[in-house]
């Protein structure tokens, strides 16, 4: 054994010989200790056959594809149109409640002041919206008087149920409500499940 | 119809229509869904975990896709991103149990007609993913990396954000473990 041979080449070194990383100067004499060296050719053959191991473990197989769930995480949601519809309906309804008990609310909030607590420019602002309220209302005064008319004919056909029908009306509105929002939030708190496909 | 590259496929994905997007990174999605399963599968050692974890990765990717530079492959970015995501979840919150089932093996290099070989392999296969994820996370990164990936100390510094010297200092260590655990140390 020669001098040159005797020091064995330590792990990093052998390391980054596999790994390509040594510098070519360095790399030569790794090489020319290797071809004298025995016990150093044995580690490289060990560390290389690790190599070999590890590169060549299979794939293993997918089985779902992952594309569909990604794909919905980022596109924007939609409604189903089902549910558009009962959106839609649910706010037309609560408008028409809105429009048919309005007389009845401006009436009540009429009479409030706010001037012992809020300060003129502020009730200045109250008052100017007060009196366009006033202006909705007699504008809507006409069409109360439609509704009124086609409430009348109702209340010839179920004479004896015209508060319950209005208590009806507005439970309908109420449950349209709940049950619109409740699946809002359902579809807002969706997240993609997992889908097997 | 000629088929989108990779990069027009990137650039659609990066573009202000969110249908167009979301649809140009669907196909992306699909052509390197396997790989990146697999590399999470190696990491985290569980299938369910694995999916979970890939698809996590993709979206991670996605909000990411600005940063990808066009000029160079995608699946190699996306693989990284991949790796990444693993470690930082392994070390947050590794799985508590290891449960390596009787995978299916993607059947290249097996013999079809040999089921010996094939089984010989299977075993091989399940010591191999055993001993890695008897591993430390980041051990484990770096072999993902370095074996898997085909990266350089450098890029692998790089990708994890570590100093050169403890991605070496890693890789050595974690290769010396795994001789050990395959009976080669």
């Amino acid at each position: 054994m020669n001098a040159e041979v005797s020091i064995h080449l330590d792990d990093v070194t052998l390391n980054e010989y596999l790994d390509v990383a040594l510098t070519p100067d360095r790399r030569r004499e790794v090489e020319a200790h290797l071809s004298a060296c025995a016990a150093c050719q044995s580690r490289l053959e060990e560390l290389r056959m690790l190599f070999a191991t590890l590169e060549s473990l299979p794939n293993v197989l997918l089985e779902h594809d992952l594309s569909r769930n990604v794909v919905a995480a980022l596109k924007p949601q939609q409604l189903p149109w089902p549910l558009r519809l009962a959106f839609v309906t649910q706010a037309g309804l609560v408008l028409l409640l809105g429009l048919a008990l309005w007389p009845t609310l401006s009436a009540f909030a009429a009479p409030i002041s706010t001037d012992w607590f809020i300060g003129p420019l502020f009730s200045a602002f109250v008052h100017s919206a007060q009196a366009l309220a006033a202006q909705w209302q007699a504008a809507l005064e006409s069409a109360r008087v439609s509704i009124a008319s086609g409430l009348d004919l109702a209340r010839t056909l179920l004479p004896a149920s015209f508060g319950l029908g209005w208590g009806m009306g507005l439970a309908a509105v109420a449950l349209l409500w709940l049950v619109g929002n409740g699946l809002l939030l359902r579809l807002i708190s969706f997240h993609p499940q997992r889908s097997r496909s | 119809m000629v088929t989108p590259s990779d990069r027009e496929l990137a650039e659609r994905a990066r573009g202000s229509d969110p249908e167009a997007a979301a649809d140009a990174y669907g196909e992306l999605v699909r052509r390197y869904q396997a790989s990146v399963f697999n590399v999470c599968y190696r990491l985290a050692g569980e299938r369910r975990l694995a999916e979970d974890l890939a698809q996590e990765a993709f979206l991670r990717a996605y909000q990411r896709l600005n940063t990808f530079d066009l000029e160079r492959p995608f699946g190699p970015w996306m693989r990284r991103v991949a790796a990444n995501l693993c470690l930082s979840r392994l070390q947050t919150s590794p799985p508590p149990t290891f449960s390596l089932e009787d995978e299916h093996d993607e059947p290249a290099g097996i013999e079809h007609g040999d089921p010996e070989a094939a089984l010989e392999q299977a075993e091989r296969a399940r010591a191999v993913r055993e001993a890695l994820l008897s591993l430390p996370p980041h051990y484990r990164a770096v072999i993902e990396l370095r074996h898997f990936q085909d990266l350089s100390y450098d890029e692998i510094a790089a990708a994890l954000r570590l100093p050169l010297s403890d991605v070496k200092s890693h890789l050595f260590r974690a290769r010396k473990l795994l001789a050990q655990k395959l009976g080669r140390g």
